[in-house]
C-alpha cells in the first residue's frame, strides 16, 4: 500500500493524482509560496487552487476561487493579455496552460448562473464615477460588502472602455449579471463639478464615498482636465493625485481608481486597482487603518515542476466557444499546480499498483509492497515466507 | 435538461469503458460515424487492466481455426459458444496485424517467426508476446491511444454511469451518470451504446484487477439484458502478502508448488500428467482441498531455480521490478530465495451479459464487448484477454456503428432520466453505511474457499443467506460523503449483485465442469448442463434463472474430450 509521500520532494505537479486508477489522490493547493502564474498575475489569482478544482471537474468551487480576486472571468478571458501564461512552469515542457481558455470557461458559467441579490447590509451609499473595468470592480467588491452602491455612467450605457466589439456579447450579459447583485447603474448621468450633479449634492443624497474612475486618454495631450478639481488634486498629465497603496485623494471621502490616477491600462490592472479602492473605501467607512494588514503575497515557488512530465498538447478554444467539459478538464489537467502538495484523499481505496509511484518525477512517492489485509479464501493463522 | 443535468453530451456510439475493448471499438466505430464518445471511471486514457498488463496476444496464427477450436473445446469442457469463437479465432490474425500497423512490436526468432508460446498444455493456442518483454500493456495502451487520437475519438475519464437509458420502444438510446470527482451531473444520448468495462470481480489486491467490479454487467441487468456464466469466476493462485506477475513462467524452470509437508500436491494428488502445469484454477482447488485435509500453508517453492535462470527472469521493468527490489530492500524479502505463503485469490467473475453473435444483448442497441459479455466458464489462458479485448472490440464497435446509422435519433424520456439520475445520487451526504464495509461484506461473502472453489450445497445457501443479509441491511442505508464514494458505491452494488447471482447460480449447476466444482455433485452431467444459466432481473426485482442448452446440433464440434478429466479431485474418482 501507499506508505509515503517525501513532502520535501514534491513538487506539486499532480502526477500521482492524474496517473492513479483508484482516485487516492488530492493536492493541497493552499501553500505559502505562490505558483509563478499567481505571481505574475495583477490580481493575484490562485490559479493554482482553481486549477486543480477544475482538474476534479469541481466548476463551481473553482468559480467561486476565482471570483474572489476576479469578478469579471467572462471580460478578462477575452481581453487579459496573460501575464500568467508568460510565467508558466508548462512553458518549459512543452507550451504554457491555456489559463485564459480555463478562465474564459468559468467566465460563462458564472454569467449562464442567476445570483440573488446581495443582502444590503450597511448604512449609506458608495457612488462610483465611471463604468470601465476599475468603476465596475469596485462596485462589485463593494457589493460584496453589503454596501448599496450607485454606478454613475455619463453615456447611455454602461462599460466605459469596455464598449468594444470583443465584448459585444459579454458586457450586456455582464452588466445584467451586476444588476442582478443589485448595483444600481445611473446612465447618462455626469457627475462632477459643473455637470449634471456634484460630488458635494450626492453627499447631501446619503451617498458617504466617492470613487472616481472615468478613465483617462493614453494619449496625454488628448486628455481634457477631469472636473473633480474642487475635491482633488490634478497633476501636470490631467490626473487625479492619489497616495498609490490607499487611492486616496485630498478629501477623506473621495478615491480615485483605474487610468484616471494613472493605473496601468491592461483590464487586470484596471480591476486590481478598483479592487483596492473597494477596500479603501470599506476601510474608511469603518474607521479602520488605511494600511494595515493588506494583501501581501508570498514568496514564488523557486523549484517548479517540469522534469521528467510528458509533452502534451495545448488546446485551444474553438473560436468564441468556451471549452466543452472534457476538453476544460484535459487542459487543466496540463497545469503542474507548481507548489502544492500531494496527498493521499482517500488512503482506503490504494490497491498496492505501483502507477503513483512511477509517475511520480521526484521520486517522492513510496509504496509499500505488503498488499491490503482483505478477507482471504484459506486463513492462514500467521502469514509470511519461510 | 438544464435542470436535471449539468451536462448532456450526445454521441452516435456512447462507449462505457476506456480500456482496450473499449478503445478497439470506438477505432472500429470510427469507420461508419463521427461521433465516438468513450466514458471510463478512471483517469482518461488509462487504458483499463490492458496497461497492467504484459501484453501476451493469443493468436492463430501457425494452426488451423479448426484446430485452435477444438482445443478450446476441450478447454471449455463442452460448455463453449462455438460459433462465437470460431470469428474470434479467424480474426484474431488480423487485429495482430492491425496492432503491428499501429506500432506494437512482437517477438520473432532470427528467422523472423513469430515466437509463440502454447498454453495450459493445449497444443493449438499459443500466445504472442510484445518485445521487450514486459512493456507489452503500455505500449499498445499507447498506440491505441494515438490512434483514438488521430480519429477524433471523445474521451471523458473519471466518470461513473449509473443507469442506461431506454426509449418508448425499450431501446437503448443512452445513459446517465455523474462525474466521480465532481458530482457534475450527466445525461448521454447515443442510439446505440457499448458496454466495454470488463469483467467483474470482487477487488482482490491484484495491481488494477481491482478496478473491475463489474459494472456493465450490473447496468445491462438492471437495464433487462441477461446475464450468463455467473456460477464462474477466474481463481488464480498468488503470494498471501504482496503481488506476483508471471509465476506460469516459472514452473517449467522447477519452481513448485508445495503443501505444508512439502509435497507437490498437484502432481502427487490431483493431476498425475498435468501437476501445476495447468490453469490457476485447478491449482487453486487442489490448494482448497489442501486446506481441506489439513496440509496448509501452500508454498511456492523458487529455490529450484537454477542462478542463471533467476538472472533471466527476475522483473527488470515497470511495477514488477520496485516490487521485487523494495520486498529485498525493505523485507529482507529475496523472492527467488525464498519458499513464499500462496492462496488462492479471486481474479475476476465469468458473469456477463449475454448477447448474440453480433454482440448485442436483449435489450436492442445495447452491445456487449470481451469480458464484459459472458464467455467462458472459468478456464482462463495466457494471452486471452489482449485477443478478445481487441477482436470483440472491434467487432462490437462496428455493429454499434452501425446500428446506429440505421436509428438515427436517440431520444429519452427527460423525466425518467432525471429520476435516475436521482436516485443514484440519493445516497450522497445520507447517513447510513458506507461503500467500504459493502465491498467487504461481498467479499466476506464469496472469498471463502468453500464458497469459490469447493462449493455444496449447504456452503451456497449460507452464503445466499449472507447475500439477503446484506440486501436488507444495506440497500436502505447506503451512504456516501463525497461523489468519489458515491462512485465506489456504485463498484458495492455491482459486487453484491454480481455475488447473488455467482451463489444462485453455483446452487442450480448440480454437476462440475471447468471452473465449477460442487462437491456434493462432484461428476460431469452431459444430459442436463451440457447448457448455459441466463439471469434475468424479473418483474419483482429478484432475478429469475433459467436453462439455455448448447446448440450442439448446430456445432461442428461434439465434446469428445474434456480438460476437467486430467484431474482427480475428492469425490470425482469414480467417474473416470
Amino acid at each position: 500500500m501507499l506508505r509515503t509521500i517525501d513532502q520535501e520532494k514534491c513538487n506539486g505537479c499532480g502526477s500521482c493524482f492524474k496517473a492513479c486508477g483508484f482516485d487516492v489522490f488530492r493536492l493541497a493547493t493552499d501553500q505559502h509560496e505562490a505558483p509563478p502564474c499567481q505571481a505574475a498575475c495583477p490580481l493575484g489569482i490562485d490559479i493554482r487552487a482553481y486549477s486543480h478544482l477544475l482538474q476534479q471537474g469541481r466548476t463551481r468551487e473553482a468559480a467561486q476561487v476565482l471570483l474572489a480576486e476576479n469578478p469579471f472571468p467572462a471580460l478578462t478571458s477575452r481581453l487579459c493579455p496573460g501575464f500568467c501564461q508568460k510565467k508558466c512552469a508548462r512553458g518549459a515542457v512543452d507550451t504554457s496552460v491555456n489559463i485564459s481558455g480555463l478562465e474564459h470557461y468559468l467566465g460563462e458559467l458564472v454569467l449562464a448562473s442567476d445570483p440573488r441579490p446581495t443582502p444590503v447590509t450597511r448604512f449609506g451609499a458608495v457612488a462610483v464615477i465611471g463604468s470601465g473595468p476599475a468603476a465596475l470592480a469596485c462596485a462589485c467588491f463593494l457589493n460584496r460588502k453589503g454596501h448599496a452602491v450607485t454606478v454613475f455612467e455619463a453615456g447611455a450605457k454602461p462599460g466605459g472602455e469596455l464598449c468594444t466589439p470583443k465584448l459585444a456579447a459579454a458586457l450586456p450579459a455582464q452588466i445584467a449579471y451586476l444588476e442582478k447583485l443589485g448595483i444600481t447603474f445611473a446612465c447618462g448621468v455626469a457627475v462632477g463639478d459643473g455637470l449634471a450633479i456634484g460630488i458635494e449634492d450626492l453627499r447631501e443624497q446619503h451617498f458617504k464615498a466617492f470613487v472616481l474612475a472615468t478613465g483617462a486618454e493614453k494619449d496625454k495631450t488628448l486628455r481634457a482636465e477631469p472636473p473633480f478639481s474642487s475635491a482633488v488634486d490634478i497633476s501636470d498629465d490631467m490626473l487625479v493625485v492619489v497616495n498609490p497603496q490607499t487611492l486616496e485623494t485630498r478629501t477623506r471621502w473621495v478615491f480615485a481608481a483605474g487610468t484616471l490616477r494613472g493605473c496601468p491600462a491592461s483590464v487586470a490592472h484596471q480591476i486590481a486597482d478598483g479592487r483596492r479602492a473597494a477596500d479603501s473605501v470599506a476601510r474608511y467607512l469603518n474607521g479602520w487603518d488605511m494600511i494595515e494588514s493588506r494583501p501581501v503575497l508570498g514568496p514564488v515557488v523557486v523549484d517548479v515542476p517540469g522534469k521528467g512530465i510528458e509533452p502534451a498538447p495545448r488546446l485551444e478554444r474553438a473560436g468564441e466557444a468556451p471549452f466543452a467539459f472534457e476538453d476544460m478538464i484535459l487542459e487543466a489537467n496540463r497545469c503542474l499546480t507548481c507548489g502544492a502538495k500531494a496527498y493521499a484523499a482517500f488512503k482506503d481505496d490504494c490497491m498496492t499498483c505501483y502507477f503513483c509511484e512511477m509517475a511520480c518525477p521526484q521520486g517522492a512517492i513510496a509504496v509499500h509492497p505488503f498488499k491490503e489485509n482483505l478477507p482471504r479464501t484459506i486463513s492462514y493463522a500467521v502469514e509470511g515466507v519461510k | 435538461m438544464r435542470q436535471s443535468f449539468n451536462h448532456h453530451l450526445k454521441a452516435d456510439v456512447l462507449i462505457i469503458g476506456g480500456g482496450f475493448s473499449g478503445l478497439w471499438a470506438a477505432i472500429s466505430a470510427r469507420r461508419f460515424v463521427e461521433n465516438v464518445l468513450i466514458v471510463d471511471k478512471g483517469p482518461k486514457d488509462w487504458g483499463g487492466l490492458g496497461t497492467s498488463s504484459g501484453g501476451d496476444f493469443q493468436c492463430v496464427q501457425d494452426t488451423t481455426v479448426d484446430a485452435a477450436l477444438d482445443d478450446l473445446v476441450y478447454y471449455h469442457d463442452g460448455l463453449c459458444d462455438q460459433e462465437l469463437l470460431e470469428t474470434i479465432l479467424t480474426q484474431s490474425f488480423e487485429r495482430f496485424q492491425h496492432y503491428e500497423r499501429l506500432g506494437v512490436t512482437f517477438s520473432r526468432d532470427e528467422k523472423g517467426k513469430l515466437k509463440a508460446i502454447p498454453q495450459r498444455n493445449l497444443t493449438h493456442m499459443k500466445m504472442l508476446l510484445v518485445r521487450p518483454y514486459g512493456t507489452g500493456g503500455p505500449s499498445m495502451r499507447d498506440a491505441l491511444v494515438r490512434e483514438a487520437n488521430r480519429l477524433g475519438v471523445r474521451r471523458l475519464g473519471r466518470m461513473c454511469v449509473n443507469e442506461l437509458l431506454l426509449d418508448e420502444k425499450g431501446e437503448a438510446v443512452g445513459a446517465v451518470g455523474f462525474h466521480a470527482q465532481s458530482g457534475e451531473t450527466f445525461a448521454f444520448s447515443a442510439p446505440a451504446v457499448v458496454m466495454a468495462t470488463g469483467a467483474g470481480g470482487w477487488k482482490p489486491s491484484y495491481i488494477f484487477m481491482s478496478n473491475s467490479t463489474g459494472e456493465g454487467a450490473y447496468l445491462g441487468y438492471k437495464a433487462g439484458a441477461a446475464l450468463s456464466h455467473n456460477e464462474f469466476m477466474h481463481i488464480w493462485n498468488v503470494p498471501v502478502l504482496f503481488a506476483w506477475e508471471g509465476q506460469t513462467g516459472l514452473l517449467p524452470v522447477g519452481a513448485r508448488f508445495v503443501n505444508a509437508e512439502g509435497v507437490d500436491f498437484m502432481k502427487e494428488y490431483y493431476s498425475p500428467t498435468l501437476g501445476a502445469n495447468t490453469d490457476t484454477t485447478y491449482n487453486c482447488r487442489g490448494m482448497a482441498f489442501e486446506a481441506r485435509a489439513g496440509r496448509t500453508p501452500i508454498y511456492f517453492d523458487t529455490s529450484p531455480i537454477s542462478a542463471e535462470n533467476v538472472e533471466l527472469l527476475k522483473p527488470v521493468h515497470g511495477w514488477a521490478k520496485i516490487n521485487y527490489d523494495r520486498l529485498i530492500a525493505d523485507e529482507g524479502l529475496d523472492f527467488f530465495k525464498e519458499k513464499s505463503m500462496w492462496m488462492p485469490q479471486i481474479m475476476w467473475h465469468s458473469g456477463g451479459l449475454a448477447t448474440n453473435h453480433d454482440y448485442e444483448t436483449a435489450v436492442p442497441g445495447l452491445f456487449a464487448a470481451c469480458r464484459c459479455r459472458g464467455l467462458d466458464p472459468g478456464v482462463y489462458m495466457g494471452g486471452w484477454a489482449l485477443c478478445t479485448t481487441a477482436v470483440t472490440g472491434y467487432i462490437t464497435g462496428g455493429n454499434a456503428a452501425r446500428r446506429a446509422q440505421e436509428k438515427g435519433l436517440a431520444l429519452f424520456n427527460r423525466t425518467r432520466a432525471a429520476e435516475a439520475m436521482a436516485r443514484a445520487l440519493a445516497p450522497l451526504g445520507r447517513e447510513g453505511l458506507p461503500a467500504k464495509d459493502l465491498v467487504r461484506e461481498t467479499q466476506e461473502i464469496v472469498y471463502p474457499y468453500e464458497v469459490c472453489l469447493i462449493k455444496s450445497e449447504r456452503s451456497l445457501k449460507k452464503a445466499l443467506a449472507r447475500v439477503e443479509r446484506a440486501k436488507e441491511a444495506f440497500l436502505p442505508r447506503l451512504s456516501a460523503k463525497t461523489p468519489h464514494d458515491l462512485a465506489k458505491l456504485q463498484e458495492g452494488l455491482s459486487m453484491l449483485q454480481a455475488a447473488e447471482l455467482f451463489v444462485r447460480s453455483s446452487l442450480l449447476r448440480t454437476e462440475t465442469r471447468a471452473g465449477h466444482h460442487r462437491e456434493d455433485y462432484p461428476q460431469r452431467d452431459n444430459d442436463n448442463w451440457l447448457a448455459w444459466i441466463h439471469a434475468e432481473r424479473g418483474p419483482d426485482g429478484e432475478a429469475r434463472l433459467y436453462k439455455v442448452p448448447v446448440p450442439l446440433e448446430r456445432y461442428r464440434i461434439k465434446p469428445y474430450r474434456y480438460y476437467m478429466d486430467n484431474f482427480t479431485f475428492p469425490g470425482s474418482e469414480t467417474a473416470r
